[in-house]
């Protein structure tokens, strides 16, 4: 009987710790905030001439953008609505999950364009029109899913 | 008996001119309108300081400089559908003069005498210089007609009965224009003007009572959004007081919030407005939000 409990609690207790891990919640918002030091810092200091255009920081940051776009998608789960971190005003609206098939195509259409935008990232010109590409498709999901407690 | 039916006369043949004085829709004299020759470009600040296209750009498509109404405004008083503003003679505003735009701006009375509903936030367009509204009103003339008038309010009754709009008008609207503070910076009273009045912040930014009215003392401290799902933050100093003139001019400029986060919302279409303001214009504003302390501005 002993063993029995125990082995329940350590599962129990096993599930809790890689459930915590994995929170959804922290894990987007904290991948939303990797997106934000590059969409509201490298690329418009460089933009604005507050720091000189560097392809390899730039090459870096999209390469972050593209990696963080493939793991986004997963983390808006069922039963995450209206969920957000201590600290945070801001979560993601109850709309998403009813409308979960065109959230889900806004963001495989932001997938879609990442490269094609980081293709055109080859100078500060280039840059210009790739950041407004990448804005667009942040404006899309921000504007219409994105909520303040 | 036959007293009480005297008392009763007398207050309706004495009490209905004072309610009717106090529910009557007010103009703005034509005799304020001398010669003036229009500054479009600042007309165009107005329009963006004022945020127009945030409610009144056609609905379902992006164009701010098509104005042709339909948006609806869901708020706790019932469903609200804004006008058509672009200057289309027959469905917007192209039949107006500047004295029924500006009694529109500074008094919320329509041209035919009836009373706006305060959705439209003449609440704090009425600080608005006179000669703001006349360059304002020549720049909508010259933005594209747009045919189509959108559908009228759902209200439940009593609110569906205009002439109560006068009296909450008697509580709420005080006509005053913008006071400058002398004791300040030439900037910071240039912020006060357009964030008290074309800006309109106080009126999300807010909590209301039971009327609908701004609590003085709570003016800027936030609230429930008015119009739509969450809340509006505080955005006086008890809130922001880590926040330097800086935070609040990148805001303005680019939504951005301190620690790279999008703001959300309607705050997103203000800053599609905010954005297209003079930096002058923006740093003005960041200087007078930075003395936001909760009852700031004027008081009704």
């Amino acid at each position: 009987m002993f063993r029995a409990v125990l082995t329940v609690a350590v599962i129990l207790g096993v599930t809790g710790i890689v459930l915590a891990q994995v929170d959804p919640v922290a894990l987007r918002k904290e991948l939303m905030r990797a997106n934000g030091a590059h969409g509201y810092g490298t690329f418009p200091k460089m933009l604005r001439g507050q720091e000189p255009y560097d392809q390899a920081k730039v090459d870096q940051a999209f390469a972050q953008l593209i990696d963080v776009a493939k793991k986004l998608p997963p983390l808006f789960p069922a039963g995450t609505e209206g969920a957000t971190r201590p600290g945070s005003d801001y979560f993601a609206s109850p709309k998403i999950w009813q409308n979960k098939s065109d959230f889900d195509g806004r963001f495989a259409k932001y997938a879609e364009e990442l490269p094609a935008a980081k293709a055109k990232a080859t100078s500060l010109e280039g840059l210009k029109e790739a950041f407004a590409m990448v804005r667009r498709n942040c404006d899309s999901c921000h504007d219409d899913y994105m909520v303040r407690k | 008996m036959r007293r009480l039916f005297i008392l009763i006369l007398a207050a309706i043949v004495l009490g209905g001119p004072i309610v009717l004085g106090l529910t009557a829709a007010k103009t703005v004299p034509a005799s304020l309108f001398g010669p003036h020759s229009p500054n479009l470009e600042n007309g165009r600040w107005m329009f963006f300081a004022g945020g127009c296209a945030a409610c009144h750009a056609t609905a379902g498509q992006d164009d701010p400089m098509r104005l042709g109404g339909g948006r609806e405004l869901k708020t706790k008083f019932g469903t609200f559908r804004v006008p058509n503003i672009s200057p289309h003679a027959r469905d917007g505003i192209g039949s107006w003069n500047e004295a029924q735009f500006a009694g529109a701006m500074l008094k919320g009375s329509s041209p035919d005498g009836r009373h706006y509903y305060p959705a439209f936030p003449y609440t704090s367009y009425q600080r608005m210089r006179i000669a703001d509204t006349r360059d304002l009103f020549a720049f909508l003339k010259t933005l594209p007609a747009i045919e189509g008038k959108s559908l009228g309010h759902d209200l439940p009754f009593p609110l569906s009965f205009r002439a109560g709009v006068g009296l909450w008008k008697y509580l709420y609207v005080d006509g005053k224009p913008f006071q400058p503070d002398r004791a300040k910076p030439e900037s910071w009273n240039r912020g006060a003007y357009l964030v008290e009045g074309p800006g309109h912040c106080a009126e999300c930014h807010s909590a209301r009572d039971f009327l609908g009215g701004i609590i003085s003392a709570r003016r800027y401290t936030g609230g429930p959004n008015p119009a739509g799902e969450g809340s509006v933050p505080d955005i006086t100093q008890q809130s922001l007081a880590r926040w330097n003139e800086e935070d609040f001019v990148a805001l303005l400029e680019f939504g951005a919030r301190p620690q790279h986060g999008d703001v959300a919302g309607d705050m997103r279409s203000v800053v599609r407005n905010t954005s297209q303001l003079s930096a002058d214009d923006r740093r003005a504003m960041a200087s007078y939000l930075k003395s936001l302390q909760p009852g700031s501005g004027p008081r009704n």
